[in-house]
């Protein structure tokens, strides 16, 4: 049995594949339909201060081998996800990650004081690269100063670790994580979404609700990768890798790419399962391959 | 695990037209033809090379135990109904259900009436199904474009439940919205709970008729939908309590089925 386990960050991992954030709520919803614990872990639902009702529907449609989605962070607020969400998903022997958003820097600064003295919270992913929302969001992941801000007082307000995610929307992503990473980040994530619409040509108009969403699926792997491992040769710090994963193969892409860990997100809309058939893909490949431990593939593809 | 949901590749038993551009569909998939209750729903998925990308929910119209398969209707909308229609016998497709919490008819139910528009009659055939067993006094409302999109007619004569038909063009039954006939077959149906199914005007205008006769009435409601489970919060709906607090609810997890006075009605 090759290992799967990984640590980055200070964040231990039976294994390296996690869902992604927006993906699977607060852990409810898939444990119902399979153990929750045999996920490496969970970047929970973006939560703000207060509770959000997000964007007017359609918040979906299709995409070429993907979907746009424009919830814009539907969330019970802060104080619900400290009282009725975190004390429930805390009793699985996964690791969790709360990922949070805000319009200012003393919002995710408050938000990260209050997690902080949640007990066994695994970190805390910082989320600046949310493309459906007016306030904050993208707009603090794609200006470096802004980004650093953010998380320069993420960094005073918490010891958890600190993961910030961030957005493909940007001309240099490696600019916004060196920037990220000198203000105290302890790891990376990416991709976030890509900016993108649809127009409804029967009625002439944008389809979606929030007339642009973001993409995710396979659609958008191969981007991903590449943003992968540009980041993974700019910082010291750990990457996270995600955009399109669906078999194990792709979740090995973004690991010998340089990413610690990988996370799943709309192929588990189209399959609950697909996360754990991508961990079973995974230890098979290893296996067939004779590699012992996932550690050694880690940046693999570096130069 | 309280509802262990399984996507399978489910087989295509039969497909066949039953109206210019709506099809039957049933499928293989003993698991929730055992399980689903009336108003659930599944999402499938019939694409090869990944178009489309995402599933489709449809609602479970009717099921057989015998053969272990569950059978839908649909209707060709899009590219994802049109690769469905394309479908043939011995084809697979991606299937999760049954997903979502049906019609709650009370145990102590006497009469009901059930209204369907369109293709909306499908998830309520299992509800019909389910009311003739409890012994509940029931009658139907059924509305359609013309005669040959009144759909499910053979089941329902099995069924013997007392029937008013209506189309738009007065090819069968009355001409005229069902909506017109509702109010009069409220005040003297002594009726203790509508349920409905159908487009989103036709249920809006059951809904605040029902609202001005004080009858229950249950809706089963349609938003695009992402993944069908309850994670991605796409397919939502705006929603009220007692004290006129908003809130979003999402369709697949929390509905499809809603009291119709929780939800917000937007013209």
């Amino acid at each position: 049995m090759p290992n799967l386990a990984v640590e980055f960050a200070g964040i231990k991992a039976k294994n390296p594949v996690f869902t992604a954030s927006g993906t699977c709520g607060f852990g409810r919803e898939l444990n119902e339909i399979f153990p929750i614990e045999k996920l490496g872990g969970m970047m929970l639902k973006g939560t703000t201060l207060q509770p959000r009702l997000g964007n007017p529907t359609p918040r979906v449609a299709e995409a070429p081998s993907g979907v746009i989605n424009c919830v814009g962070l539907q969330n019970p607020g802060l104080q619900n996800v400290l009282t009725e969400q975190l004390p429930w998903v805390l009793q699985h022997d996964l690791a969790i990650l709360q990922n949070i958003a805000g319009s200012e820097p003393a919002e995710y600064a408050e938000m990260a004081a209050a997690l902080d003295k949640v007990p066994g919270l695994a970190g805390l992913e910082v989320n600046i690269s949310c493309p459906n929302v007016k306030a904050g969001g993208m707009a603090h992941g794609s200006d470096p100063k802004l980004a650093a801000a953010v998380v320069s007082a993420v960094r005073e307000s918490t010891k958890l670790p600190v993961v910030v995610k961030l957005t493909p929307n940007v001309t240099d992503v490696s600019e916004i994580a060196r920037a990220v990473e000198a203000a105290g980040a302890d790891a990376v994530s990416l991709v976030n979404t890509f900016l993108a619409m649809v127009i409804d040509v029967k009625r002439r108009r944008p389809l979606l609700g929030n007339v642009m969403g973001g993409l995710s699926g396979p659609a958008i792997r191969p981007i991903a990768v590449r943003m992968v491992w540009q980041v993974a040769q700019s910082v010291k710090i750990p990457v996270i890798g995600m955009g399109g994963i669906e078999t194990g193969e792709d979740a090995l892409q973004f690991i010998m790419a340089g990413a610690s860990a990988v996370a799943v997100a709309a192929a588990t809309m189209i399959n609950p399962l697909a996360p754990l058939r991508i961990i079973e893909e995974m230890d098979a490949w290893l296996e067939t391959e004779g590699v012992a431990d996932i550690n050694e593939l880690i940046g693999a593809a570096l130069p | 695990m309280n509802n262990a949901i399984e996507p399978i590749a489910a087989e295509v038993l039969s497909i066949f037209p039953v109206a210019d551009g709506i099809y039957e569909l049933e499928l293989a998939a003993p698991k929730a033809a055992e399980q689903a209750r009336p108003g659930q729903f599944a999402m499938l998925r019939p694409g090869a090379g990944g178009k489309p990308y995402l599933g489709r929910p449809m609602g479970i119209y009717d099921r057989d135990l015998m053969r272990g398969s569950i059978s839908i209707l649909f209707e060709v909308h899009g590219a994802g109904t049109r690769a469905m229609a394309g479908l043939h016998e011995g084809d697979k497709l991606d299937l999760l259900a049954p997903l979502g919490n049906g019609f709650t008819p009370a145990a102590d139910l006497r009469r009901a009436l059930v209204i369907g528009g369109g293709i909306g009659v499908a998830p309520l055939y299992p509800l019909l199904c389910q009311l003739k067993s409890q012994g509940v006094e029931t009658e139907i409302m059924l509305g359609a474009q013309c005669g040959e999109r009144m759909l499910a007619l053979e089941r329902l004569v099995r069924l013997g439940i007392p029937t008013r038909l209506y189309t738009d063009d007065g090819t069968m039954g009355k001409r005229g919205y069902l909506t017109e006939d509702l109010p009069e077959v409220l005040r003297y149906g002594r009726f203790e709970q509508v349920f409905c199914c159908g487009p989103m005007p036709m249920m809006r205008a059951v809904a605040n008729i029902c609202a001005e006769y004080r009858t229950p009435c249950q809706v089963s409601l349609e938003e695009r939908m992402g993944c069908g489970f309850g994670i991605c919060v796409c397919c939502v709906v705006d929603c009220q309590d007692a004290e006129g607090n908003i809130s979003k609810k999402r369709v697949c997890y929390d509905g499809p089925v809603f009291d119709s006075q929780e939800v917000v009605w937007h013209a």
